[in-house]
Protein backbone atom coordinates (compact mmCIF):
# COMPACT_ATOMS: atom_id res chain seq x y z
CA UNK A 1 0.00 0.00 0.00
CA UNK A 2 1.60 3.27 -1.05
CA UNK A 3 1.55 6.34 1.13
CA UNK A 4 -1.08 7.88 -1.07
CA UNK A 5 -3.28 4.79 -0.84
CA UNK A 6 -2.91 4.79 2.91
CA UNK A 7 -3.97 8.42 3.18
CA UNK A 8 -6.96 7.68 0.99
CA UNK A 9 -7.85 4.68 3.14
CA UNK A 10 -7.61 6.70 6.34
CA UNK A 11 -9.70 9.48 4.83
CA UNK A 12 -12.37 6.95 3.95
CA UNK A 13 -12.43 5.82 7.61
CA UNK A 14 -12.41 9.31 9.07
CA UNK A 15 -15.16 11.44 7.71
CA UNK A 16 -17.15 13.90 9.73
CA UNK A 17 -20.80 13.20 10.43
CA UNK A 18 -23.34 15.10 8.35
CA UNK A 19 -25.87 17.41 10.10
CA UNK A 20 -28.67 14.95 9.35
CA UNK A 21 -26.76 12.14 11.01
CA UNK A 22 -25.96 14.28 14.03
CA UNK A 23 -29.67 15.14 14.35
CA UNK A 24 -30.57 11.45 14.25
CA UNK A 25 -28.00 10.65 16.91
CA UNK A 26 -29.37 13.46 19.11
CA UNK A 27 -32.91 12.05 19.26
CA UNK A 28 -32.21 9.04 21.55
CA UNK A 29 -30.14 11.33 23.75
CA UNK A 30 -33.16 13.60 24.18
CA UNK A 31 -35.23 10.53 25.05
CA UNK A 32 -32.70 9.58 27.73
CA UNK A 33 -32.74 13.07 29.19
CA UNK A 34 -36.55 12.92 29.24
CA UNK A 35 -36.22 9.61 31.05
CA UNK A 36 -33.97 11.21 33.68
CA UNK A 37 -36.19 14.29 34.10
CA UNK A 38 -39.37 12.21 34.41
CA UNK A 39 -37.76 10.00 37.04
CA UNK A 40 -36.45 12.98 39.02
CA UNK A 41 -39.61 15.05 38.85
CA UNK A 42 -42.21 12.43 39.76
CA UNK A 43 -42.26 11.00 43.26
CA UNK A 44 -41.96 7.26 43.94
CA UNK A 45 -45.37 6.25 45.28
CA UNK A 46 -45.96 2.59 44.48
CA UNK A 47 -45.32 0.44 46.43
CA UNK A 48 -44.97 2.59 49.46
CA UNK A 49 -41.47 2.95 50.76
CA UNK A 50 -39.75 1.91 47.49
CA UNK A 51 -37.10 4.38 46.34
CA UNK A 52 -35.15 4.43 43.14
CA UNK A 53 -31.51 3.55 43.58
CA UNK A 54 -30.43 1.56 40.56
CA UNK A 55 -32.64 3.15 37.94
CA UNK A 56 -30.87 6.55 37.99
CA UNK A 57 -27.52 4.74 37.80
CA UNK A 58 -28.80 2.83 34.81
CA UNK A 59 -29.93 6.05 33.08
CA UNK A 60 -26.62 7.82 33.71
CA UNK A 61 -24.63 4.80 32.56
CA UNK A 62 -26.77 4.65 29.40
CA UNK A 63 -26.14 8.32 28.71
CA UNK A 64 -22.38 7.99 29.21
CA UNK A 65 -22.12 4.92 26.99
CA UNK A 66 -24.28 6.58 24.37
CA UNK A 67 -22.18 9.74 24.40
CA UNK A 68 -19.00 7.72 23.94
CA UNK A 69 -20.58 6.03 20.93
CA UNK A 70 -21.65 9.40 19.55
CA UNK A 71 -18.14 10.81 19.88
CA UNK A 72 -16.68 7.78 18.11
CA UNK A 73 -19.22 7.94 15.32
CA UNK A 74 -18.72 11.64 14.65
CA UNK A 75 -15.32 10.76 13.19
CA UNK A 76 -15.41 7.07 12.29
CA UNK A 77 -17.60 6.44 9.32
CA UNK A 78 -17.75 2.66 9.59
CA UNK A 79 -18.95 2.75 13.20
CA UNK A 80 -21.35 5.58 12.44
CA UNK A 81 -23.04 3.71 9.58
CA UNK A 82 -24.02 0.93 11.95
CA UNK A 83 -24.73 3.14 14.93
CA UNK A 84 -26.95 5.83 13.40
CA UNK A 85 -29.53 3.38 12.07
CA UNK A 86 -30.43 2.38 15.65
CA UNK A 87 -31.69 5.87 16.48
CA UNK A 88 -35.37 5.00 16.08
CA UNK A 89 -35.19 1.74 18.01
CA UNK A 90 -33.24 3.31 20.88
CA UNK A 91 -35.61 6.28 21.09
CA UNK A 92 -38.57 3.92 21.25
CA UNK A 93 -36.94 1.81 23.97
CA UNK A 94 -36.07 4.81 26.17
CA UNK A 95 -39.51 6.38 25.77
CA UNK A 96 -41.03 3.05 26.64
CA UNK A 97 -38.88 2.95 29.81
CA UNK A 98 -40.23 6.40 30.82
CA UNK A 99 -43.85 5.45 30.21
CA UNK A 100 -43.45 2.13 32.00
CA UNK A 101 -41.76 3.90 34.90
CA UNK A 102 -44.68 6.34 35.11
CA UNK A 103 -47.23 3.53 35.04
CA UNK A 104 -45.55 1.44 37.75
CA UNK A 105 -43.38 3.09 40.37
CA UNK A 106 -44.61 6.62 39.82
CA UNK A 107 -48.38 5.99 39.88
CA UNK A 108 -49.24 2.38 40.53
CA UNK A 109 -51.46 2.28 37.46
CA UNK A 110 -50.04 -1.17 36.65
CA UNK A 111 -50.50 -3.38 39.66
CA UNK A 112 -48.05 -5.55 41.49
CA UNK A 113 -47.00 -8.28 41.49
CA UNK A 114 -47.71 -8.67 37.78
CA UNK A 115 -45.95 -5.48 36.67
CA UNK A 116 -42.79 -4.95 38.68
CA UNK A 117 -40.94 -1.66 38.21
CA UNK A 118 -37.62 -1.44 36.38
CA UNK A 119 -36.12 -0.45 39.66
CA UNK A 120 -36.92 -3.85 41.17
CA UNK A 121 -35.66 -5.70 38.11
CA UNK A 122 -32.43 -3.75 38.09
CA UNK A 123 -32.13 -4.29 41.83
CA UNK A 124 -32.26 -8.05 41.27
CA UNK A 125 -29.50 -7.92 38.65
CA UNK A 126 -27.30 -5.61 40.72
CA UNK A 127 -27.80 -7.42 44.03
CA UNK A 128 -27.59 -10.93 42.59
CA UNK A 129 -25.31 -10.37 39.64
CA UNK A 130 -23.22 -13.47 40.49
CA UNK A 131 -26.32 -15.65 40.61
CA UNK A 132 -27.63 -14.19 37.35
CA UNK A 133 -24.30 -14.66 35.59
CA UNK A 134 -24.13 -18.19 36.94
CA UNK A 135 -27.61 -18.93 35.62
CA UNK A 136 -26.73 -17.48 32.23
CA UNK A 137 -23.52 -19.51 32.12
CA UNK A 138 -25.37 -22.71 33.07
CA UNK A 139 -27.86 -22.13 30.31
CA UNK A 140 -25.26 -21.25 27.69
CA UNK A 141 -23.10 -24.25 28.55
CA UNK A 142 -26.03 -26.69 28.56
CA UNK A 143 -27.28 -25.19 25.30
CA UNK A 144 -23.87 -25.35 23.61
CA UNK A 145 -23.31 -28.94 24.74
CA UNK A 146 -26.76 -29.89 23.46
CA UNK A 147 -26.46 -28.25 20.08
CA UNK A 148 -22.93 -29.56 19.60
CA UNK A 149 -24.17 -33.10 20.23
CA UNK A 150 -27.23 -32.60 18.05
CA UNK A 151 -25.15 -30.77 15.46
CA UNK A 152 -22.64 -33.60 15.06
CA UNK A 153 -25.41 -36.17 14.92
CA UNK A 154 -27.42 -34.05 12.48
CA UNK A 155 -24.39 -33.52 10.27
CA UNK A 156 -23.63 -37.22 10.04
CA UNK A 157 -27.31 -38.17 9.72
CA UNK A 158 -28.02 -35.56 7.04
CA UNK A 159 -24.85 -36.46 5.14
CA UNK A 160 -25.74 -40.13 5.15
CA UNK A 161 -29.29 -39.38 3.98
CA UNK A 162 -28.02 -37.02 1.32
CA UNK A 163 -25.38 -39.32 -0.17
CA UNK A 164 -26.75 -42.79 0.13
CA UNK A 165 -30.10 -44.08 -1.05
CA UNK A 166 -29.79 -47.07 1.28
CA UNK A 167 -29.08 -44.90 4.30
CA UNK A 168 -31.96 -42.66 3.29
CA UNK A 169 -34.30 -45.66 3.14
CA UNK A 170 -33.65 -46.49 6.79
CA UNK A 171 -32.97 -43.07 8.27
CA UNK A 172 -35.71 -41.05 6.59
CA UNK A 173 -38.67 -42.80 8.29
CA UNK A 174 -37.02 -42.33 11.69
CA UNK A 175 -36.62 -38.62 11.11
CA UNK A 176 -40.15 -38.33 9.77
CA UNK A 177 -41.63 -39.97 12.85
CA UNK A 178 -39.37 -38.67 15.61
CA UNK A 179 -38.20 -35.38 14.16
CA UNK A 180 -41.30 -33.20 14.48
CA UNK A 181 -42.03 -34.22 18.08
CA UNK A 182 -41.35 -31.23 20.35
CA UNK A 183 -38.74 -31.47 23.10
CA UNK A 184 -41.35 -31.26 25.88
CA UNK A 185 -42.83 -34.57 24.80
CA UNK A 186 -39.54 -36.33 25.49
CA UNK A 187 -39.17 -35.19 29.10
CA UNK A 188 -40.49 -38.33 30.78
CA UNK A 189 -39.02 -40.80 28.31
CA UNK A 190 -35.58 -39.22 28.35
CA UNK A 191 -35.61 -39.15 32.15
CA UNK A 192 -36.31 -42.87 32.17
CA UNK A 193 -33.80 -43.79 29.47
CA UNK A 194 -30.90 -41.46 30.27
CA UNK A 195 -28.32 -42.37 32.93
CA UNK A 196 -28.50 -38.90 34.48
CA UNK A 197 -30.71 -35.83 34.40
CA UNK A 198 -27.95 -33.88 32.70
CA UNK A 199 -27.82 -36.40 29.87
CA UNK A 200 -31.61 -36.35 29.65
CA UNK A 201 -31.50 -32.57 29.26
CA UNK A 202 -28.85 -32.89 26.56
CA UNK A 203 -30.94 -35.46 24.68
CA UNK A 204 -33.90 -33.08 24.60
CA UNK A 205 -31.84 -30.18 23.24
CA UNK A 206 -29.89 -32.38 20.82
CA UNK A 207 -33.07 -33.90 19.39
CA UNK A 208 -34.34 -30.49 18.31
CA UNK A 209 -30.97 -29.61 16.76
CA UNK A 210 -30.57 -32.91 14.97
CA UNK A 211 -33.93 -32.76 13.19
CA UNK A 212 -33.83 -29.46 11.25
CA UNK A 213 -30.11 -29.76 10.54
CA UNK A 214 -30.25 -33.24 9.05
CA UNK A 215 -33.38 -32.54 6.99
CA UNK A 216 -31.90 -29.36 5.52
CA UNK A 217 -28.46 -30.83 4.99
CA UNK A 218 -29.80 -33.93 3.24
CA UNK A 219 -31.91 -31.72 0.97
CA UNK A 220 -28.94 -29.48 0.30
CA UNK A 221 -26.68 -32.36 -0.65
CA UNK A 222 -29.31 -33.92 -2.89
CA UNK A 223 -29.87 -30.67 -4.75
CA UNK A 224 -26.21 -30.16 -5.66
CA UNK A 225 -26.29 -30.12 -9.43
CA UNK A 226 -24.85 -33.13 -11.21
CA UNK A 227 -23.15 -30.78 -13.64
CA UNK A 228 -20.99 -29.16 -10.97
CA UNK A 229 -19.87 -32.59 -9.76
CA UNK A 230 -19.16 -33.80 -13.29
CA UNK A 231 -17.21 -30.66 -13.97
CA UNK A 232 -15.00 -31.32 -10.94
CA UNK A 233 -14.49 -34.89 -12.17
CA UNK A 234 -13.30 -33.69 -15.57
CA UNK A 235 -10.95 -31.27 -13.80
CA UNK A 236 -9.29 -34.21 -12.07
CA UNK A 237 -10.85 -34.01 -8.60
CA UNK A 238 -11.15 -37.18 -6.53
CA UNK A 239 -14.47 -38.15 -4.94
CA UNK A 240 -13.26 -37.12 -1.49
CA UNK A 241 -12.08 -33.76 -2.85
CA UNK A 242 -15.47 -33.26 -4.52
CA UNK A 243 -17.29 -33.97 -1.26
CA UNK A 244 -15.21 -31.41 0.62
CA UNK A 245 -14.83 -28.75 -2.03
CA UNK A 246 -17.99 -28.99 -4.11
CA UNK A 247 -20.80 -30.77 -2.25
CA UNK A 248 -20.52 -29.10 1.17
CA UNK A 249 -19.88 -25.58 -0.14
CA UNK A 250 -22.84 -25.98 -2.51
CA UNK A 251 -24.98 -27.22 0.38
CA UNK A 252 -23.79 -24.43 2.69
CA UNK A 253 -26.94 -22.30 2.31
CA UNK A 254 -29.06 -25.27 3.42
CA UNK A 255 -26.66 -26.03 6.25
CA UNK A 256 -27.01 -22.49 7.57
CA UNK A 257 -30.79 -22.55 7.24
CA UNK A 258 -30.76 -25.82 9.17
CA UNK A 259 -28.46 -24.39 11.83
CA UNK A 260 -30.62 -21.30 12.19
CA UNK A 261 -33.76 -23.38 12.66
CA UNK A 262 -31.88 -25.73 14.99
CA UNK A 263 -30.68 -22.85 17.15
CA UNK A 264 -34.19 -21.41 17.44
CA UNK A 265 -35.93 -24.74 18.17
CA UNK A 266 -33.27 -25.69 20.67
CA UNK A 267 -33.77 -22.52 22.69
CA UNK A 268 -37.30 -23.73 23.37
CA UNK A 269 -36.01 -27.15 24.36
CA UNK A 270 -33.43 -25.51 26.60
CA UNK A 271 -36.17 -24.10 28.83
CA UNK A 272 -37.89 -27.49 28.87
CA UNK A 273 -34.64 -29.27 29.64
CA UNK A 274 -33.90 -26.93 32.52
CA UNK A 275 -37.18 -27.88 34.20
CA UNK A 276 -35.76 -31.26 35.08
CA UNK A 277 -32.99 -31.94 37.48
CA UNK A 278 -30.51 -29.22 36.59
CA UNK A 279 -29.52 -26.95 39.47
CA UNK A 280 -29.39 -23.59 37.77
CA UNK A 281 -29.94 -21.84 34.48
CA UNK A 282 -32.21 -19.15 33.18
CA UNK A 283 -35.16 -21.46 32.51
CA UNK A 284 -34.72 -23.10 35.87
CA UNK A 285 -34.62 -19.69 37.59
CA UNK A 286 -37.92 -18.73 35.96
CA UNK A 287 -39.71 -21.77 37.35
CA UNK A 288 -38.01 -21.19 40.71
CA UNK A 289 -39.22 -17.56 40.73
CA UNK A 290 -42.72 -18.68 39.77
CA UNK A 291 -43.05 -20.56 43.02
CA UNK A 292 -42.22 -17.35 44.90
CA UNK A 293 -44.51 -15.27 42.69
CA UNK A 294 -41.41 -13.13 42.09
CA UNK A 295 -42.45 -11.50 38.84
CA UNK A 296 -39.55 -9.07 38.90
CA UNK A 297 -37.17 -12.03 38.69
CA UNK A 298 -39.22 -13.67 35.94
CA UNK A 299 -39.14 -10.47 33.87
CA UNK A 300 -35.44 -9.96 34.49
CA UNK A 301 -34.55 -13.51 33.52
CA UNK A 302 -36.76 -13.28 30.45
CA UNK A 303 -34.80 -10.21 29.34
CA UNK A 304 -31.51 -12.01 30.03
CA UNK A 305 -32.80 -14.92 27.96
CA UNK A 306 -33.66 -12.59 25.07
CA UNK A 307 -30.19 -11.04 25.20
CA UNK A 308 -28.53 -14.46 25.30
CA UNK A 309 -30.58 -15.76 22.36
CA UNK A 310 -29.92 -12.58 20.41
CA UNK A 311 -26.16 -12.87 20.93
CA UNK A 312 -26.09 -16.56 19.96
CA UNK A 313 -28.11 -16.11 16.79
CA UNK A 314 -26.18 -12.97 15.88
CA UNK A 315 -22.89 -14.89 16.16
CA UNK A 316 -24.32 -17.55 13.85
CA UNK A 317 -25.26 -14.91 11.30
CA UNK A 318 -21.90 -13.19 11.50
CA UNK A 319 -20.27 -16.52 10.72
CA UNK A 320 -22.74 -17.04 7.90
CA UNK A 321 -22.09 -13.60 6.44
CA UNK A 322 -18.37 -14.22 6.40
CA UNK A 323 -18.49 -17.70 4.92
CA UNK A 324 -21.34 -17.05 2.51
CA UNK A 325 -20.43 -13.66 1.12
CA UNK A 326 -20.77 -15.18 -2.35
CA UNK A 327 -24.45 -16.00 -1.99
CA UNK A 328 -27.55 -13.88 -1.78
CA UNK A 329 -29.95 -16.73 -1.18
CA UNK A 330 -29.55 -17.07 2.56
CA UNK A 331 -31.79 -16.30 5.53
CA UNK A 332 -31.17 -12.72 6.62
CA UNK A 333 -31.11 -11.67 10.25
CA UNK B 1 3.66 -31.59 -21.62
CA UNK B 2 1.17 -33.27 -23.89
CA UNK B 3 2.30 -36.04 -26.20
CA UNK B 4 1.49 -34.66 -29.64
CA UNK B 5 1.45 -38.04 -31.38
CA UNK B 6 -1.50 -39.35 -29.38
CA UNK B 7 -4.67 -39.77 -31.39
CA UNK B 8 -8.27 -39.89 -30.39
CA UNK B 9 -9.95 -42.82 -32.13
CA UNK B 10 -13.61 -43.77 -31.83
CA UNK B 11 -14.93 -46.83 -33.64
CA UNK B 12 -18.48 -48.11 -33.94
CA UNK B 13 -19.64 -46.22 -30.85
CA UNK B 14 -23.13 -47.05 -29.68
CA UNK B 15 -25.11 -45.62 -26.77
CA UNK B 16 -28.61 -46.67 -25.76
CA UNK B 17 -30.61 -44.88 -23.07
CA UNK B 18 -33.17 -46.72 -21.01
CA UNK B 19 -36.21 -44.53 -20.79
CA UNK B 20 -38.98 -45.58 -18.43
CA UNK B 21 -41.72 -44.24 -20.73
CA UNK B 22 -40.33 -44.56 -24.24
CA UNK B 23 -38.35 -47.76 -23.68
CA UNK B 24 -34.85 -48.14 -25.06
CA UNK B 25 -33.68 -45.08 -26.96
CA UNK B 26 -30.81 -45.48 -29.39
CA UNK B 27 -28.91 -42.18 -29.26
CA UNK B 28 -25.69 -43.00 -31.05
CA UNK B 29 -25.14 -45.83 -33.49
CA UNK B 30 -21.97 -47.02 -35.15
CA UNK B 31 -20.25 -43.67 -34.93
CA UNK B 32 -16.61 -43.26 -35.99
CA UNK B 33 -14.21 -40.41 -35.43
CA UNK B 34 -10.49 -39.81 -35.50
CA UNK B 35 -8.72 -36.65 -34.41
CA UNK B 36 -5.15 -35.42 -34.01
CA UNK B 37 -3.47 -32.85 -31.85
CA UNK B 38 -3.82 -29.26 -32.96
CA UNK B 39 -7.03 -30.09 -34.77
CA UNK B 40 -10.48 -28.65 -34.14
CA UNK B 41 -13.26 -31.03 -35.11
CA UNK B 42 -16.82 -29.71 -35.04
CA UNK B 43 -19.78 -32.07 -34.58
CA UNK B 44 -22.95 -30.76 -36.10
CA UNK B 45 -26.36 -32.35 -36.47
CA UNK B 46 -30.03 -32.07 -35.62
CA UNK B 47 -31.17 -31.89 -31.98
CA UNK B 48 -30.95 -35.18 -30.15
CA UNK B 49 -28.55 -36.79 -32.62
CA UNK B 50 -26.13 -37.74 -29.88
CA UNK B 51 -23.43 -35.08 -30.36
CA UNK B 52 -23.30 -34.17 -26.70
CA UNK B 53 -23.63 -37.83 -25.76
CA UNK B 54 -20.48 -38.53 -27.73
CA UNK B 55 -18.59 -35.74 -25.92
CA UNK B 56 -19.68 -37.19 -22.59
CA UNK B 57 -18.39 -40.62 -23.67
CA UNK B 58 -15.01 -39.13 -24.60
CA UNK B 59 -14.91 -37.29 -21.28
CA UNK B 60 -15.56 -40.56 -19.47
CA UNK B 61 -18.71 -39.23 -17.83
CA UNK B 62 -20.78 -41.89 -19.56
CA UNK B 63 -20.20 -45.40 -20.87
CA UNK B 64 -20.79 -46.69 -24.38
CA UNK B 65 -22.61 -49.98 -24.91
CA UNK B 66 -20.70 -50.79 -28.04
CA UNK B 67 -17.57 -49.81 -29.93
CA UNK B 68 -14.35 -48.39 -28.54
CA UNK B 69 -12.99 -44.96 -27.79
CA UNK B 70 -9.23 -44.74 -27.30
CA UNK B 71 -6.83 -41.90 -26.72
CA UNK B 72 -3.18 -42.68 -27.41
CA UNK B 73 -4.15 -46.34 -27.73
CA UNK B 74 -5.65 -46.51 -24.24
CA UNK B 75 -9.32 -47.07 -23.75
CA UNK B 76 -11.23 -44.32 -21.97
CA UNK B 77 -12.61 -45.63 -18.71
CA UNK B 78 -13.54 -42.61 -16.60
CA UNK B 79 -13.12 -38.87 -16.28
CA UNK B 80 -9.64 -37.40 -16.26
CA UNK B 81 -8.16 -33.90 -16.25
CA UNK B 82 -6.47 -34.90 -19.51
CA UNK B 83 -9.87 -34.63 -21.21
CA UNK B 84 -11.25 -31.23 -20.25
CA UNK B 85 -14.94 -30.50 -20.69
CA UNK B 86 -16.42 -27.04 -21.14
CA UNK B 87 -20.14 -27.31 -20.44
CA UNK B 88 -23.00 -25.44 -22.06
CA UNK B 89 -23.79 -23.78 -18.73
CA UNK B 90 -20.60 -22.36 -17.32
CA UNK B 91 -21.22 -24.08 -13.96
CA UNK B 92 -18.64 -21.95 -12.19
CA UNK B 93 -18.40 -22.54 -8.46
CA UNK B 94 -20.19 -19.50 -7.01
CA UNK B 95 -18.29 -19.66 -3.72
CA UNK B 96 -14.92 -19.32 -5.45
CA UNK B 97 -13.43 -16.19 -6.99
CA UNK B 98 -12.50 -16.14 -10.68
CA UNK B 99 -8.90 -16.92 -9.78
CA UNK B 100 -9.82 -19.82 -7.49
CA UNK B 101 -12.30 -21.20 -10.02
CA UNK B 102 -9.49 -21.33 -12.58
CA UNK B 103 -7.10 -22.90 -10.06
CA UNK B 104 -9.69 -25.50 -8.95
CA UNK B 105 -8.35 -28.40 -11.04
CA UNK B 106 -4.70 -27.69 -10.23
CA UNK B 107 -5.53 -27.65 -6.52
CA UNK B 108 -7.64 -30.79 -6.76
CA UNK B 109 -4.72 -32.61 -8.36
CA UNK B 110 -2.24 -31.22 -5.85
CA UNK B 111 -0.07 -29.49 -8.46
CA UNK B 112 -1.11 -25.92 -7.69
CA UNK B 113 2.16 -24.93 -6.00
CA UNK B 114 4.29 -26.03 -8.95
CA UNK B 115 1.98 -24.59 -11.61
CA UNK B 116 0.75 -21.45 -9.86
CA UNK B 117 2.08 -19.20 -12.64
CA UNK B 118 -0.19 -20.86 -15.17
CA UNK B 119 -3.26 -19.44 -13.42
CA UNK B 120 -2.15 -15.83 -13.85
CA UNK B 121 -0.97 -16.58 -17.38
CA UNK B 122 -4.42 -17.95 -18.22
CA UNK B 123 -6.14 -14.95 -16.60
CA UNK B 124 -4.07 -12.61 -18.78
CA UNK B 125 -4.57 -14.70 -21.92
CA UNK B 126 -8.36 -14.77 -21.53
CA UNK B 127 -8.60 -11.04 -20.79
CA UNK B 128 -9.72 -11.56 -17.20
CA UNK B 129 -7.06 -9.35 -15.63
CA UNK B 130 -8.55 -7.19 -12.90
CA UNK B 131 -11.36 -9.67 -12.20
CA UNK B 132 -9.28 -12.22 -10.28
CA UNK B 133 -11.00 -11.49 -6.99
CA UNK B 134 -14.55 -11.18 -8.41
CA UNK B 135 -17.19 -13.79 -7.68
CA UNK B 136 -19.17 -15.41 -10.51
CA UNK B 137 -22.31 -13.41 -9.70
CA UNK B 138 -20.33 -10.21 -10.18
CA UNK B 139 -19.19 -10.89 -13.76
CA UNK B 140 -20.99 -10.95 -17.12
CA UNK B 141 -22.00 -14.04 -19.08
CA UNK B 142 -19.14 -13.53 -21.50
CA UNK B 143 -16.65 -13.30 -18.65
CA UNK B 144 -18.10 -16.44 -17.09
CA UNK B 145 -17.65 -18.31 -20.38
CA UNK B 146 -14.02 -17.15 -20.47
CA UNK B 147 -13.46 -18.39 -16.92
CA UNK B 148 -14.98 -21.77 -17.80
CA UNK B 149 -12.67 -22.07 -20.80
CA UNK B 150 -9.65 -20.99 -18.73
CA UNK B 151 -10.57 -23.55 -16.04
CA UNK B 152 -10.05 -26.28 -18.60
CA UNK B 153 -7.10 -24.90 -20.57
CA UNK B 154 -5.06 -24.17 -17.43
CA UNK B 155 -4.70 -27.92 -16.94
CA UNK B 156 -3.12 -28.33 -20.38
CA UNK B 157 -5.28 -31.34 -21.26
CA UNK B 158 -4.71 -33.46 -24.34
CA UNK B 159 -8.34 -33.21 -25.39
CA UNK B 160 -10.75 -30.34 -24.93
CA UNK B 161 -14.46 -30.95 -25.35
CA UNK B 162 -16.59 -27.90 -26.00
CA UNK B 163 -20.30 -28.53 -25.55
CA UNK B 164 -21.81 -25.35 -26.99
CA UNK B 165 -20.15 -23.16 -24.38
CA UNK B 166 -20.86 -20.02 -26.40
CA UNK B 167 -24.49 -20.64 -27.31
CA UNK B 168 -25.90 -18.35 -24.60
CA UNK B 169 -23.75 -15.37 -25.57
CA UNK B 170 -24.50 -12.46 -27.85
CA UNK B 171 -22.99 -12.60 -31.36
CA UNK B 172 -20.35 -9.98 -30.63
CA UNK B 173 -18.96 -11.63 -27.48
CA UNK B 174 -19.17 -15.00 -29.17
CA UNK B 175 -16.98 -13.82 -32.06
CA UNK B 176 -14.36 -12.50 -29.64
CA UNK B 177 -14.25 -15.71 -27.59
CA UNK B 178 -14.08 -17.83 -30.76
CA UNK B 179 -10.86 -15.99 -31.62
CA UNK B 180 -9.58 -16.50 -28.08
CA UNK B 181 -10.18 -20.25 -28.33
CA UNK B 182 -8.28 -20.32 -31.64
CA UNK B 183 -5.43 -18.44 -29.97
CA UNK B 184 -5.36 -21.01 -27.17
CA UNK B 185 -5.41 -23.83 -29.69
CA UNK B 186 -2.33 -22.41 -31.45
CA UNK B 187 -0.55 -22.15 -28.13
CA UNK B 188 -1.39 -25.49 -26.49
CA UNK B 189 -2.28 -27.65 -29.53
CA UNK B 190 -4.82 -29.96 -27.87
CA UNK B 191 -7.39 -32.00 -29.75
CA UNK B 192 -10.55 -29.90 -29.67
CA UNK B 193 -13.94 -31.49 -30.25
CA UNK B 194 -16.77 -28.99 -30.37
CA UNK B 195 -20.49 -29.48 -30.51
CA UNK B 196 -22.42 -26.63 -32.03
CA UNK B 197 -25.72 -25.76 -33.66
CA UNK B 198 -24.17 -22.78 -35.34
CA UNK B 199 -22.89 -23.66 -38.81
CA UNK B 200 -21.06 -20.37 -39.08
CA UNK B 201 -19.22 -21.07 -35.84
CA UNK B 202 -18.25 -24.51 -37.09
CA UNK B 203 -16.90 -23.18 -40.41
CA UNK B 204 -15.12 -20.30 -38.69
CA UNK B 205 -13.31 -22.41 -36.10
CA UNK B 206 -13.02 -26.02 -37.20
CA UNK B 207 -10.55 -27.82 -39.45
CA UNK B 208 -13.12 -30.51 -40.09
CA UNK B 209 -16.88 -30.55 -39.65
CA UNK B 210 -18.51 -33.91 -39.02
CA UNK B 211 -22.21 -34.04 -39.82
CA UNK B 212 -24.40 -36.47 -37.89
CA UNK B 213 -27.73 -37.96 -38.92
CA UNK B 214 -30.88 -37.54 -36.83
CA UNK B 215 -31.35 -40.04 -33.99
CA UNK B 216 -29.80 -42.55 -33.85
CA UNK B 217 -26.80 -40.39 -34.74
CA UNK B 218 -24.14 -41.73 -37.03
CA UNK B 219 -21.68 -40.26 -39.56
CA UNK B 220 -23.56 -38.53 -42.38
CA UNK B 221 -20.52 -36.92 -43.92
CA UNK B 222 -17.50 -34.78 -43.35
CA UNK B 223 -16.42 -31.38 -44.68
CA UNK B 224 -12.77 -30.35 -44.62
CA UNK B 225 -12.16 -26.65 -44.13
CA UNK B 226 -8.83 -25.61 -45.58
CA UNK B 227 -9.10 -21.86 -45.13
CA UNK B 228 -6.30 -20.04 -43.30
CA UNK B 229 -7.05 -18.13 -40.07
CA UNK B 230 -8.37 -15.53 -39.51
CA UNK B 231 -11.24 -16.58 -41.73
CA UNK B 232 -13.37 -14.04 -43.50
CA UNK B 233 -17.00 -14.79 -42.65
CA UNK B 234 -18.34 -13.15 -45.81
CA UNK B 235 -15.87 -14.53 -48.34
CA UNK B 236 -17.48 -16.59 -51.14
CA UNK B 237 -15.51 -19.66 -50.04
CA UNK B 238 -16.81 -19.37 -46.48
CA UNK B 239 -20.40 -18.96 -47.63
CA UNK B 240 -20.02 -21.86 -50.03
CA UNK B 241 -18.86 -24.13 -47.19
CA UNK B 242 -21.81 -23.05 -45.09
CA UNK B 243 -24.18 -24.00 -47.91
CA UNK B 244 -22.44 -27.31 -48.35
CA UNK B 245 -22.98 -28.19 -44.69
CA UNK B 246 -26.55 -26.92 -44.75
CA UNK B 247 -27.32 -29.17 -47.70
CA UNK B 248 -25.90 -32.13 -45.80
CA UNK B 249 -28.15 -31.33 -42.86
CA UNK B 250 -31.33 -31.59 -44.89
CA UNK B 251 -32.54 -35.03 -43.88
CA UNK B 252 -35.89 -36.26 -45.03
Amino acid sequence: MSLNDRTMWLCSKFSLAKPKEIAKMAVPLVAMIVMMVVNGAAADVYPEGETTVYYPIFIRASIVIYLVCVVISIWFEYFRRHFVKWWGTLTFIYLFFSIYNLCTLKSGMFELPYFPSFESMLAYVFQHWDRTLGDAWNSVSLYLQGITMGGILGFLWGSAMGYSKHANYWLNPIIKIIGPVPGVAWVTISLVLAPSNHVAALIIIASTTWFPLSVNLAGGIRSVSRASIEKAQTLGASNWYIIRHVVYPAAAPSIFTGLFMACCFSLTSLVTAELMGVKGGLGWRISWAQSYVAYDIIYTIAICFIIMAFILITILFIVQRHTMSWSKEVVQW
Amino acid sequence: MVDMDKKLVAKGVRRVFDDAEKGALLALHDFDLEAEHGEIVALIGPSGCGKSTFLRLVAGLDKAQGGTITYGGEEIKGPSYDRGFVFQETNLYPWLTVEKNIAFGLKARGVYKQQKDRVQQMIDLMGLTGFEKSYPHQISGGMAARVAIAQTFVQDPGIILLDEPLSALDAFTRAIIQDEILKMRDRFKPIILMVTHDIEEAVYMADRVIVLTPRPGTNAGEVKIDMPHPRDRISPEFIDLRHQIMDMLEFD
